[in-house]
């Protein structure tokens, strides 16, 4: 495991590729860079191996409903593209013309597995094939979502020409998200989410003293329904709207040397579960002659919610003035997963065409707590990341001062 | 596996970016790119001054009966733009020997430098295509022709203006040239290339002090084509489609006349417009090659040529005298103006340079006579203006922004001078009573690796971190 | 329920489940020319970013008429969803510039790079009704990476009338995600190599009309998709494109375009393997379906088995089961074709950035179908003769095969490193 991390986070390094769920605040996240070009990767290893569960309690394994441990050990890597530029200056259009704007690109690779008692129950080629259990799978990697943001600085970047301190700014961000991440529908864990959707946050940036930097923001995202829920649709069909934050500080040491603390989260609403196919928790069916099999009561189920709130620190250094080094310790400090109750009917003959002649339906009972996969699993382990920016240089930086406005 | 080959592919597009493959690929597989260079033998041509490498480009020996034709490019091409011209000026009777071209810069489109920083390429050029027929034929070479393109009309226009070598072109032909700015350049539009940009923006300072003194000094004659239209040539649209005119020169909006499209690339090197180049070339009577420029020479408060024959064309004020100025055996100087002229001899056709003469309204005080100016020689990260002074407050004060060393006929300084871009700007200030001060040489620069180095990652954090600038400039930025 | 409108049933379910995109966006707008996209550019570094998206409601069949995705068998509404990301570069330049090399020596050269990643999946009953053939809906993922390389040809000039022409070839190398239980894939798995003729023109100096005529060439797919539903042997195919833009300013341009696209010749499957992945079959719940009339809402299986379907195995609870298995072919379609209309506008940002919006609109098509006789046996796997056999038309699925009849959007960035 050791030697795996190694070499994810030098894969990082070299190639810079790919992102994971909760990525870390990044130093300067709120700054109004200076017109440039800049390119940051991130790579990140998450054992995801506990979870909180639906009642906010920490619980050694991803998959509180299933005896043994389960784990979705995930590791990552981003490339984060990062443009600041004024826009339509000489145009001295409203708004747009008298301050810094941003566009951003996001894009990972990501390498998921499921292990233990989850997989395990992926591997059973003895479920119910009507439940379509037979053909799951343990492993999913591959690209991530395509993030796509745009932004404005409300405040503080107005006199960025002449500036060389940046005090305060204010950023509004929007974005959305493309679903172009490998998703495979039988899988429990996977890099993209095959869902779009869109947020806007604000951003703050301060420098409350001198060598400190202060970044704290908020937002909201907005899902839209995912049309292939995964792992027989225990995954959200449509993911709950979640309100997300951080905060971060960061204090100069020395020259180059920067530490930090970070705190951040999200509250997700209600998850909604379009017609689960299974519950890796069910009851076999009865034992009857001709023999019985059960299913889930087709439906429309929600959870409670999910949410999560981690701390971590930082440390940064700067590798000649162009390059910024990171590591980020990011630890849960308390969350929620989705569960919800389903209920099951039994069938007698097994595999009978409900509604067919001869086919006998009864109220099977309620499974308890069946684990919502996906974004449903809020993850109570550690995650570590190594991030790397670089400032590439200028772009279109200063204007003709002189020149006759036509 | 495959998964991170894919990954890896897509970035590796995005890398493609950053590389050209003529310039980096081809000296990586060991292969010098291919340059054109059909000289005569013998011939050494100049070296670039923005690249340090020989310059590119033709020319010929052998008999010459006319004037020397020398072809200066636009900007991202280079000499061998003009081969088409050569074809068929050799059509025309032009002998080899007098069709030259040579290519400046950067020959590519990664790099870009102000037409300040190629004037003295283009010296070069001159000096070398003169040196050369001279040392070819036997006989020195005292006048060319130019036909210049694009970026090289306003380029060859501050060529003459700094190294006050009006009296070296015969004729001038400056076709779709951006004398009074592109709307690639200006400022909704324009690109990266910020040094040509900043001089060609429409209304531009630079633009304004190539026009200080007049549209078309000295005893050249001036020719300009262009589209006109605002369709035919893209750089010119409306309301550009007559920049490329210049008040007093025979201006000849081609496609507005003609009713033809022409486009940019086409205007200078097609049949019809070159017959019409040709056509106006040849109204110029030729120089004598054997004879010896006239000269100005001051005779107390009266300016006159040192020929009996020569005739010196002078203005009052800060207006340059050209062609349309009327001629005169003597100019007398009046009391606290300052008289510009040159002297031209119509019998060889060979003219001087440009001077500049005053004289005192009243003492001076004796003394060292000096000149300084308000911004010190350093990098900045925006264009400036440098004002200066002069110790006597009646000397005038000549500048040049080429790094050649002024002289009276020299720019002059009549307002602040705009530095947009990496300069040498030398100043001299000239006493009514002919003393001079010591060049006063600054050099300036408005730097993109100052911009970087002021803005990179950790001082945008820590700005009390020193600037990483080693005043190194890259090439072509 | 009489035989005409138990095959339909059959064909409209089975359409329902078969539907797809992939192919049409990349063969259709991606290629598609924009303004000035055969004239000869500057030379220097270009990089390009476009998003594509499109909801298709609707492809074509066979016969070249639409078809609503989800009719009859599940509500209208639902559709195929697909954004498509592109990163191209493209560089233009001269490598054999001032050599002696006769014609390369001053006609400018080219090549462009394309690599993609996408989102194509289908959505609401239709997703669900894929799981029945124990598919999957569609895939995420790269796509396809393109290779061009070409050469401009000599510029002519006729009155207002300018003009050039160019010849390049593009190789598809298929190495975007293809997942073989997919309805919908980014990735093709199968090369391509597309040579091509192009012309540009400028009149008046205002309008500016791009060309081409095109020739794939594609390899075979030994791995189809989603049941052998994608072609195992792909038609080659041409295309002829043109585009006409308008130049309001020297910041605003406005383009009309259109395209054109079909096979010579059939695509063949070879390797069908689609079918329900739970059986046996109800019969009665089949026979409810078919013969007895019901509506086709009403269809819990949603499979139309016909006549053919002996009437004893409806009626006879005691046989309650049999099992259906498609041969495997060969089949052939009647080849596809596909017309589109773009229109778009374009705005030049400092000279050096063009940002683009536009509307591709099919407006005639024909996908493939093909005839797929599916066995029908009282054994699993057919060990035991057939007691009979029904035909059901499929569609063809993918890149080779479907067509859409639905619009796209597209919206590009266009920028140029090093402009002069």
């Amino acid at each position: 495991m050791r030697r795996t991390r190694i070499y994810w986070s030098a894969l990082a390094l070299v190639a810079s590729p790919v992102w994971a769920g909760d990525a870390v605040p990044q130093l300067g996240r709120n700054l109004p860079l200076y017109p440039a070009f800049y390119a940051e990767a991130t790579a990140s290893v998450d054992s995801r191996d506990k979870v909180f569960d639906a009642a906010g309690k920490e619980r050694d394994t991803a998959q509180p409903s299933l005896p043994g441990k389960t784990s979705f050990p995930e590791q990552c890597a981003e490339a984060n593209l990062i443009w600041t530029f004024p826009m339509f200056e000489a145009a001295k259009v409203p708004f747009f013309a008298s301050r810094l704007h941003t566009a951003r690109i996001h894009l990972g690779y990501a390498q998921t597995k499921t292990k233990g008692a989850l997989a395990d129950f992926a591997r059973d080629t003895s479920d119910d094939s009507r439940t379509q259990a037979d053909s799951l799978e343990t492993k999913s990697s591959g690209v991530s979502d395509l993030t796509l943001e745009f932004g404005s600085w409300l405040a503080g970047s107005g006199n960025w020409r002449e500036r060389k301190d940046t005090p305060y700014a204010l950023l509004l961000l929007n974005g959305v998200t493309l679903p172009t991440g490998i998703y495979g529908r039988d899988t429990p864990a996977n890099p993209g989410r095959n869902t779009t959707s869109f947020h806007s946050q604000l951003g703050l940036y301060a420098r409350p003293w001198a060598g400190a930097h202060l970044d704290a923001g908020a937002g909201y995202r907005v899902y839209l329904k995912n049309q292939d829920a995964a792992f027989g649709l225990l995954a959200p069909a449509n993911q709950g709207n979640d309100f997300f934050w951080d905060v971060s500080l960061a204090q100069r040491l020395a020259p180059s040397l920067y530490v930090g603390a970070f705190a951040d989260g999200r509250i997700g609403e209600k998850n909604a579960y379009e017609n689960p196919r299974f519950a890796p928790n069910a009851a076999p069916p009865p034992t009857t002659t001709p023999p019985s099999d059960n299913y889930p009561r087709p439906g429309l189920y929600y959870d409670d919610g999910t949410r999560l709130t981690r701390v971590g620190a930082s440390a940064y250094g700067f590798i000649g003035q162009r390059w910024k080094l990171g590591l980020h310790y990011a630890m849960p400090l308390s969350g929620k997963s989705g569960e919800f109750d389903l209920p099951y009917n039994n069938r007698q003959p097994a595999g009978c065409t409900v509604g067919a002649t001869g086919c006998m339906v009864t109220d099977g009972g309620t499974v308890q707590n069946v684990d919502g996969q996906g974004p449903a699993r809020v993850f109570a382990s550690a995650q570590f990341t190594l991030s790397l920016q670089f400032n590439f240089g200028q772009g279109d930086s200063y204007t003709c001062i002189g020149c006759r406005q036509q | 596996m495959k998964n991170a080959f894919r990954f890896s592919t897509l970035l590796g597009i995005a890398l493609l970016s950053a590389c050209a493959p003529r310039e980096i690929l081809l000296p990586k597989l060991g292969i010098a790119p291919y340059r054109l260079a059909d000289f005569p033998p013998g011939y050494t041509p100049p070296l670039s001054y923005e690249t340090g490498q020989p310059m590119p480009g033709f020319g010929g020996s052998g008999a010459l009966d006319h004037t020397p034709v020398i072809f200066i490019h636009g900007n991202t091409v280079s000499a061998r733009y003009w081969l088409p011209a050569r074809r068929y000026f050799k059509t025309k009777g032009f002998s080899d020997a007098g069709l030259w071209a040579l290519g400046y810069g950067w020959d590519n489109v990664r790099y870009f430098d102000s037409a300040d920083l190629s004037v003295p390429s283009v010296e070069r050029i001159v000096s070398s295509v003169m040196q050369q027929i001279a040392k070819d034929t036997g006989k020195p070479v005292d006048q060319v022709d130019i036909i210049s393109h694009s970026l090289g009309v306003t380029l060859t226009r501050q060529w003459m203006k700094q190294t006050n070598s009006w009296h070296k072109v015969r004729n001038f032909i400056g076709v779709c040239g951006a004398n009074d700015g592109v709307w690639t350049a200006d400022l909704y539009s324009r690109g990266q290339n910020r040094g040509v940009a900043f001089e060609l923006a429409p209304g531009s300072p630079w633009l304004q002090q190539l026009r200080d003194g007049g549209d078309t000094p000295g005893p050249t004659r001036y020719m300009t084509l262009y589209d006109g239209t605002g369709r035919g040539d893209v750089l010119f649209p409306k309301p550009y489609e007559n920049s490329s005119a210049m008040e007093g020169a025979t201006n000849l909006a081609f496609n507005v006349v003609n009713n033809t499209w022409l486009d940019h690339l086409e205007l200078p090197r097609v049949p019809e417009t070159m017959d019409a180049m040709i056509e106006w070339l040849k109204q110029a009577p030729e120089p004598l090659r054997s004879a010896t420029p006239p000269a100005l020479v001051r005779k107390g408060d009266v300016v006159q040529a040192d020929q009996p024959e020569a005739k010196v064309h002078c203005e009052i004020g800060a207006r340059y005298p050209d062609a349309r100025t009327a001629a005169t055996t003597a100019m007398p100087l009046a009391a606290g103006v300052l008289t510009t002229c040159f002297a031209r001899n119509d019998s060889t056709h060979l003219a001087s340079p440009m001077a500049r003469f005053k004289r005192a309204d009243k003492p001076l005080a004796p003394g060292k006579l000096t000149v300084t100016a308000d911004r010190m020689a350093n990098a900045y990260e925006n264009p400036i203006s440098v004002a200066l002074t002069a110790s006597e407050p009646e000397a005038f004060i000549v500048y040049t922004t080429s790094g050649s060393k002024p002289n009276s006929g020299s720019p002059l300084y009549t307002a602040p001078v705009y530095v947009a871009g990496p300069l040498r700007l030398t100043a001299m200030a000239i006493a009514p009573d002919g003393r001079q001060s010591a060049p006063l040489v600054l050099d300036y620069d408005v730097s993109l690796e100052l911009i970087e180095a002021q803005h990179t990652l950790q001082r945008q954090f820590d700005s009390s971190e020193p600037e990483d600038y080693e005043g190194k400039r890259k090439k072509g930025r | 329920m009489t035989t005409t409108k138990a095959y339909a049933a059959m064909r409209t379910l089975l359409a329902t489940l078969l539907l797809s995109f992939a192919a049409s966006a990349n063969a259709g707008i991606v290629f598609t020319p924009h303004v000035s996209e055969y004239g000869i550019l500057p030379a220097g570094m270009y990089a390009e970013y476009t998003l594509i998206g499109t909801e298709i409601e609707a492809i074509y069949d066979k016969n070249g008429d639409k078809v609503r995705l989800g009719a009859p068998f599940v509500p209208v509404g639902d559709s195929t969803d697909a954004v498509l990301g592109l990163f191209k570069a493209l560089w233009v330049g001269n490598v054999f510039r001032d050599s002696d090399i006769p014609y390369l020596n001053n006609h400018a050269q080219f090549c462009r790079a394309i690599g993609s990643v996408g989102y194509q999946q289908n959505t609401g009953a239709i997703a669900n009704r894929v799981r029945l053939f124990n598919q999957r809906p569609g895939s995420n993922g790269f796509g396809d990476l393109f290779g061009l390389c070409g050469i401009y040809g000599s510029e002519h000039r006729l009155g207002p009338i300018k003009a050039n022409g160019l010849f390049a070839t593009t190789v598809k190398f298929p190495i975007g995600r293809y997942d073989t239980r997919a309805a919908l894939n980014t990735g093709t798995n199968y090369w391509s190599v597309i040579p091509q003729l192009a012309f540009h023109a400028e009149v008046y100096g205002r309008f500016y009309i791009d060309g081409t005529v095109a020739y794939q060439y594609n390899g075979d797919n030994d791995k189809p998709a989603f049941g052998g539903l994608t072609p195992t042997r792909i038609a080659d195919l041409y295309n002829a494109e043109i585009n006409v833009a308008y130049k309001f300013s020297e910041h605003w341009f406005a383009d009309v375009g259109y395209s054109f696209r079909e096979t010579l010749g059939p695509n063949k499957y070879d390797k069908v393997t689609i079918n329900f992945e739970d059986q046996p079959l109800s019969p009665q719940s089949a026979c409810d379906n078919t013969n007895n009339g019901i509506s086709n809402t009403g269809n819990m299986l949603g499979i139309a088995l016909g006549p053919t379907v002996p009437q004893q195995l409806c009626d006879n609870p005691g046989t309650d089961q049999f099992y259906l298995n498609p041969r495997a072919g060969p089949y052939a379609d009647n080849g596809v074709m596909g017309t589109l209309l773009t229109a778009g506008v374009s705005y030049v940002y400092r000279a050096s950035t063009v940002v683009q919006a536009r509307v591709a609109k099919p407006i005639a098509g024909r996908g493939s179908q093909i005839d797929v006789v599916f066995d029908v046996c009282a054994t699993e796997g057919c060990t035991t003769p057939p007691t009979s056999q029904v035909t059901s038309r499929l569609f063809g699925v993918q890149e080779a095969a479907a067509v859409s009849a639905s619009p796209y959007f597209e919206l590009r960035l266009v920028h140029l490193f090093w402009a002069p």
